[in-house]
């Protein structure tokens, strides 16, 4: 018996270690499949905490090979912005974010987000000028901050409208190999808090997706790396 | 494919590899992944590039399904039957039973009863690890607040795979394991009523895995295992995957209902009457038939959205008359009835388990069937207890609410049994015993906190909580997973022939209890703080108990090791088991261990109940009938049922199938009732979209009536099957439902909404195609028997001909049901 | 009822008496009859009938089968007792505190269900572990399980399964009657005149609109003692709209309205609203701040956000 006790016990420990490796085979597994949970590798904030960011009609300018070389990825007809959606920045400072806004605008199903918010002095500079609110089907994108469930803590909220260009606008630009308009660049300020893991997403519905008011909600509006992605304050 | 013709050598001789190869599951892969594949191509390079993936996804997929089956030797008897081939012999029957083919018959189209338990055992075994996997992936994720082990999608898709993964197999574990396995041989039958029938509702079900899993590659799905529509609409490929799986599902469902109900109703063996039928074969045959009746609704939820996905229709997009209460009210109809197929088959093994271990009868055997029937039909009643909160029916969240609560009766009965069997009893300490008793703890915890989501104050707190999940947790795995393992105990000897160290299996049940308890009561304490359900990133302030609630995951995965360890290691070198290893008194425990492929080898007669303990009377509830007695003819123990009970199982076993359908049919029905009804927007049916013209719908159903009444006309009264009444009217029959068939295209093809669709055109395009759809199937089963029929070898099978008849009339009852509303509700 | 066969020879069998009165649901006992065990003389061939067990006068153990049942009902008395207390104590302090008298009847109805839960959850587990306990298997002497022993072959009397039938529906009646009264206060005669706020669920916030006063706002400000009434409404998919603290509750429906029942937030303070409905990638991120002020405080607020702080101070302000 007590030979069968050992056994049995040196049994156990194997199928336990067995069971436990196979677990982290799968979790690293899971983690590996890139369509599932798509997280484009962080780019930090360069000197003085700013972050520069474009906006695209489609993916061509970056997603290649996963990163923000050009090549258009998986999905090379989807809007996104550019080079990454995960970005770094530090915590208890002033950062300031420029971005090249290229694409068309669509109307806002919510005119909430035609506000400008959470920036500080409350106005982001469109073209050099200073903006409070744009017409609600103006916008091309927005870029909304949002914290984490976390009552108690510093609550970032910041939601700037990028104003879309023209329709008729002609494509004077060319980026790895694309033309695009004239873009719009928009630049805000906004003060960051304690460290932590923050989100970000537009909420003009400029994704994919079925007809009626589901319109635009789907597709890059629902994935990261396109249309959604995160901040990190360090 | 060979198909398995006369004059073929006798089990038991030389077989190739090449004949041991096609038909298993080797060919059935080969040739679905193959069909899968060149399906997919062709639907791509055929449907324009608007739309979207969805349409070749769910082709691929559908292919896969049909070609595995066909690969597996699924059609090869149906086929067989139609050419007017001779029966199988005694020997072949046989031989699809496995006989002589060794392990090797596990994984072929097997039609042993006892092979497809074992199967559906060794599969519910790995869809809990891949289940379980992702419930311990949950768990390292919402460890930590801020952890970002996962990204949101992948972590969506996680928590959607463990949901739906363990929903189907809380489902089949033990109705389809141990229900197939012990069921026929519980009330003396050799095999179920419809081997080939058993055998296909397991693979259909094993095909249905690798579609799931495949949504892994897709992109996952981020709804949940509810499903929910509108997100599910606009959910990227991997949702298709989810869609299609549950509709194979609840085909197997289905297949393995009808089996079990027509099985106990016409194959005890004599002197089994209702009142001695063991409480397992009870809960079994209610818990199936509850599925049966249930799931269709379930199906015709995700085949909403899935043409929502693959055709831009609008049944759940608001803005053209769609609405998602039509999913949520189709998915909780489903969804509650549902969670007592999960638990029925749990209490009927925990009472075989304490009756035995406990050695008393049943206390109160007839107030516990009772109390399952009450449970069977107030389940669906109350599904509306999801949906206090969703705006869809607060008016009726009274009478909903005693209703739920007066479900709460005839559980408590279960207690009430579990307290009298045991009181006095002589408790034995085994295994089984543990899980059994466990059963009774966490299942009242589980259900006592239903109580609080039942009323509708503190749902107001519950719902959509951390409270919420702990609640069914406690009841599906404290309760009907307890249920599970006790039963798994209990009868693995019988199974394998071994006996499992009952040492590991108590340490197996301590951990498992104590992990299972320490993981979710602190996510009850975390709900009454107001956790939400799906969270990726924990708030901190709900940190310590999810950290709690995660570090006993940690018993639990050992658990799971030494459940593992202890099934392999007895499997193949335990103690041998006895015949009758734990005193038990069901039919079973008469059968050497494990049960030879037949059966009894003699017809076995019951001669008192299954839990007379202490009554003084025979010590096992029948005995084989002694040579030379008279024995019942009537009913048979061999495999080879006769001929008049053979048509009353064929009759039997198509009406319940046509009942299942009619479900599904009344679930589409009553989604475009309610989607009219719903219509306060005016965008239910624009302009644009006309109505279908009258004389189209009377037609189509003047079609399909006809065809049946011909069809019915040519048979009835008993007419020989060689006769020419018959051969017109049948052959009149079909050609009228081909024309109907024809007709209907023609309705389709001219419907031309333009696209967008609203929910009128959806509801007009979908109508039509359903009714093809039944002509398609009436015209496939019709030719099998229209191809016997010509072949001169119809006679004694008139039977079949009635069948198709109850199919037939069925389509035509359907089809006026549908010209009536489309005239009336426009 | 035991089976009716004639006992053994050379054993004694006491008359049954009468029943004891019977406790709710109290286990059926003639009186002093616990079995002593029959020695297995011999073991008996598939299908044969072994001769039934003695039902001696004397009890096992020397406790009679009246002393069981009152034993395990002090034990049930006392745990029943000491768990109440306990429940008193503790569950009012893992809810939510509640902010509006919707959540505290709700926080209330908690407490009443555990209180009545408790109870009858002991009662099962008393008679169970009691048996556990005391009811032990004697190992048979051949070793083989078909030869033990068998327990006396007992069955519920009419009289008990009526009353634990009727113990259970009044149970279940009385819990059902207490939501009644409590979904009739919280949504028959509702205050007239209540702040209106818009509430719009989108992937992933929820913003807020107040009709009456033109303030758009990503934060939830409430006056204290005003009754509000949420509408709530989605863009794209259904989410769930949840502030535990005053115990809202109501569907995010894409396309259209939903009301939910008037609730007045009677004390000062912050708490959050959340999304209880998955709604895809960042579901767990939809949640905002709640905050109940002062009357003055939130006349100030919606000033500061654009409104018309005049018909936010009026007490009755038209809509």
């Amino acid at each position: 018996m007590p030979t069968g006790s050992r056994r049995h016990l040196i049994g156990v420990i194997a199928a336990l270690v067995l069971l436990g490796g196979l677990f982290v085979g799968l979790v690293f597994g899971v983690r590996a499949i890139d369509g599932l949970g798509f997280e484009p590798p962080a780019a930090a904030a360069t000197e003085g905490a700013s972050v520069t960011l474009s906006v695209f009609p489609d993916s061509h300018p970056c997603h290649g090979n996963g990163s923000g070389a050009p090549g258009g990825g998986p999905n090379p007809g989807w809007v996104t912005f550019c080079p990454t959606t995960s970005i770094r920045v530090p915590a208890y400072s002033t950062v300031t974010v420029t971005i090249k806004q290229y694409d068309t605008a669509t109307p806002l199903h919510n005119p909430f987000f035609a506000r400008v918010l959470g920036t500080i002095g409350g106005v982001a500079y469109v073209n050099g000028r200073p903006v409070r609110e744009i017409s609600p089907d103006g916008p091309g994108h927005t870029f909304t901050i949002q914290t984490p469930p976390n009552p108690g803590e510093f609550q970032l909220f910041v939601s700037v409208p990028l104003t879309g260009v023209p329709s008729t606008a002609p494509n004077v630009v060319t980026i790895a190999g694309e033309q695009y308009p004239k873009p719009n660049v928009i630049v805000f300020r906004f003060r960051t808090g304690a460290p932590g893991q923050y989100i970000w997403h537009c909420y003009v519905p400029c994704g994919a997706g079925l007809a009626g008011n589901q319109e635009g909600f789907g597709g890059p509006m629902a994935t990261i790396g396109y249309m959604s992605g995160s901040l990190t304050v360090t | 494919m060979s198909a398995v013709t006369g004059g073929h050598e006798g089990a038991g001789a030389g077989r190739s590899r090449w004949q041991a190869l096609v038909p298993s599951v080797v060919s059935g892969l080969v040739l679905g992944l193959v069909a899968a594949i060149v399906t997919g191509f062709v639907v791509h390079a055929v449907v324009p590039a608007t739309y979207r993936p969805d349409d070749t996804i769910v082709a691929a997929y559908l292919a896969w399904f049909l070609f595995f089956l066909v690969g597996m030797g699924a059609a090869n008897y149906p086929l067989r039957w139609a050419l007017g081939r001779p029966d199988p012999t005694h020997e072949e029957e046989l031989e699809l039973a496995g006989q002589g083919q060794g392990a090797w018959r596990y994984f072929k189209f097997c039609t042993d009863h006892k092979v497809v338990g074992i199967q559906y055992l060794v599969t519910v075994f790995v869809l809990f690890l891949v289940g379980g996997a992702a419930s311990w992936m949950i768990r390292l994720e919402q460890a930590r607040s801020g952890a970002k082990v996962f990204t949101p999608a992948a972590y969506n898709t996680i928590v959607g795979m463990h949901g739906l993964v363990m929903i189907v197999t809380t489902i089949i574990m033990i109705s389809a394991a141990f229900g197939n396995y012990f069921v026929p041989i519980m009330i003396g039958a050799n095999d179920m009523a419809f081997p080939r029938l058993n055998a296909l509702s397991y693979w259909t079900l094993f095909a249905a895995i690798p579609v799931l899993l495949s949504t892994l590659a897709l992109g996952g799905f981020p709804t949940g295992w509810t499903g929910y529509a509108p997100l599910a609409d606009q959910a990227a490929v991997g949702m298709d995957a989810y869609c299609v799986t549950i509709v194979l599902f609840a085909l197997s469902i289905a297949f393995g209902a009808v089996n079990i109900f027509v099985t106990v109703l016409t194959m005890r063996a004599p002197g089994l009457s209702l009142t001695r039928l063991p409480v397992f074969v009870w809960s079994t045959v209610l818990s199936t038939l509850l599925g049966l009746l249930v799931f269709p609704a379930f199906t015709a939820a995700v085949m909403l959205t899935l043409l929502d996905r693959c055709f831009g229709t609008s049944f759940y997009q608001a803005s053209l008359g769609g609405n998602n209460f039509v999913y949520e009210q189709l998915f909780w109809f489903m969804g509650h009835p549902e969670v007592y197929v999960i638990l029925l088959p749990a209490v009927g093994a925990i009472c075989e388990v304490i009756t035995v271990f406990a050695r008393k009868p049943l206390w109160g055997y007839r107030l516990v069937v009772g109390a399952m029937i009450g449970i069977f039909a107030l389940s669906v009643t109350v599904w509306m207890h999801h949906l206090y909160w969703s705006g869809a029916n607060i008016p009726l969240d009274t009478p909903i609410m005693l209703d739920t609560e007066l479900i709460s009766i005839p559980t408590g009965v279960i207690f009430f049994a579990l307290v009298g069997t045991l009181w006095r009893g002589r408790i034995r300490f085994d295994p089984p015993m543990l899980f059994a008793i466990a059963f009774g703890v966490n299942f009242l915890i589980g259900g006592v906190t239903g109580l609080y989501l039942a009323d509708v104050p503190t749902d107001t707190l519950f719902h959509g909580d951390m409270y919420t999940v702990a609640h069914f947790h406690f009841t599906l795995v404290g309760g009907t997973v307890f249920g599970f393992l006790a039963a798994l105990y209990y009868w693995f000897p019988k199974v394998t022939g071994r006996q499992l160290d009952p040492r590991l299996g108590k340490l197996h049940f301590w951990l498992f209890e104590i992990g299972f308890v320490g993981v979710f009561i602190p996510l009850f304490y975390a709900g009454l703080q107001g956790e939400p359900r799906w969270q990726a990133y924990v708030d901190p302030q709900f940190g310590t108990a999810n950290l709690i609630s995660s570090l006993f995951a940690i018993p639990i995965i050992a658990s799971v090791a030494v459940l593992g360890y202890n099934i392999l290691v007895s499997w193949r070198a335990g103690v041998p088991a006895e015949a009758n290893q734990w005193g038990g008194r069901t039919l079973e425990w008469m059968l050497p261990s494990p049960v030879p492929l037949v059966n009894f080898d003699r017809p076995v007669v019951v001669l008192a109940g299954p839990y007379d303990y202490g009554m003084g009377g025979p010590r096992l509830m029948g005995q084989p009938v002694i040579a030379g007695a008279a024995v019942d003819t009537a009913v048979d123990a061999s495999p080879h049922p006769d001929e008049a009970s053979r048509a009353d199982r064929a009759r039997y076993g198509v009406l319940l199938l046509v009942l299942s359908w009619t479900m599904f049919g009344l679930a589409i029905y009553s989604a475009y009732i309610y989607l009219h009804a719903l219509n306060t927007t005016g965008q239910f049916r624009p302009s644009s979209e006309p109505v279908p013209t009258t004389v189209g719908n009377v037609l189509l159903t003047v079609a399909a009536v006809l065809g049946a009444a011909v069809w019915t006309w040519g048979h009835i009264g008993k007419q020989p099957a060689d006769s020419r009444r018959v051969r017109i009217g049948v052959t009149l029959g079909w050609l009228i439902t081909l024309a109907g068939l024809a007709g209907s295209l023609v309705v389709f093809a001219t419907l031309n909404y333009p696209a967008p669709m609203y929910a009128y055109g959806s509801s007009m395009a979908l109508f039509v195609f359903f009714h093809a759809w039944h002509l398609i199937i009436a015209l496939i089963i019709g030719t099998l028997v229209l191809g016997r029929l010509y072949r001169g070898r119809l006679a004694g099978r008139e039977y079949t001909i009635e069948c198709v008849g109850y199919w037939l009339w069925y389509t035509a009852v359907l089809a006026v049901v549908m010209t009536v509303l489309v005239t009336a509700l426009s | 009822m035991t089976s009716g066969l004639p006992p053994a020879p050379g054993s004694e069998e006491p008359p049954p008496g009468a029943a004891e009165p019977a406790a709710p649901a109290a286990e059926q006992a003639p009186p002093g009859a616990a079995e002593s065990s029959a020695p297995a003389a011999e073991q008996p061939a598939l299908g044969a009938v072994i001769p039934p067990p003695p039902a001696a006068g004397e009890p096992a153990g020397g406790q009679s089968g009246r002393g069981h049942i009152r034993r395990v009902l002090t034990i049930w008395a006392v745990l029943s007792v000491v768990c109440i207390a306990l429940c008193v104590l503790i569950v009012p302090l893992v809810g939510t505190k509640s902010a509006s008298s919707v959540a505290g009847f709700a926080n209330l109805t908690d407490l009443v269900f555990t209180v009545l839960a408790v109870p009858v959850a002991l009662f099962v587990w008393v008679f169970v572990f009691y048996s556990l306990a005391v009811f032990r298997q004697k190992e048979a002497a051949t070793g083989r399980a078909e030869d033990l022993e068998d327990g006396p072959p007992l069955q519920p009397r009419p009289g008990q399964q009526i009353t634990w039938l009727a113990v259970t529906a009044a149970l279940a009646i009385f819990l059902v009657g207490w939501g009644m009264v409590g979904f009739y206060r919280q949504t028959t005669d509702p205050p007239s005149n209540p702040l209106v706020v818009d509430v719009t669920g989108q992937q992933w916030a929820w913003t807020y609109y107040y009709p009456s006063l033109g303030v758009q706002s990503h934060v939830l400000e409430l006056p204290l003692g005003r009754p509000v009434e949420f509408r709530v409404t989605s863009d794209d998919v259904l989410h769930g709209f949840v502030i535990d603290e005053l115990g809202v509750a109501m569907d995010a429906n894409p396309g259209f309205w939903v009301t939910a029942p008037i609730v007045t937030p009677n004390r000062l303070g912050q708490m959050t609203a959340r999304c209880v409905e998955l709604c895809g990638l960042y579901h767990t991120y939809m949640w905002t701040q709640v905050t109940v002020v002062t009357q003055a405080d939130f006349t100030a607020w919606v000033a500061a956000n654009g409104g018309n702080p005049a018909a936010a101070s009026a007490q009755g302000g038209a809509q």
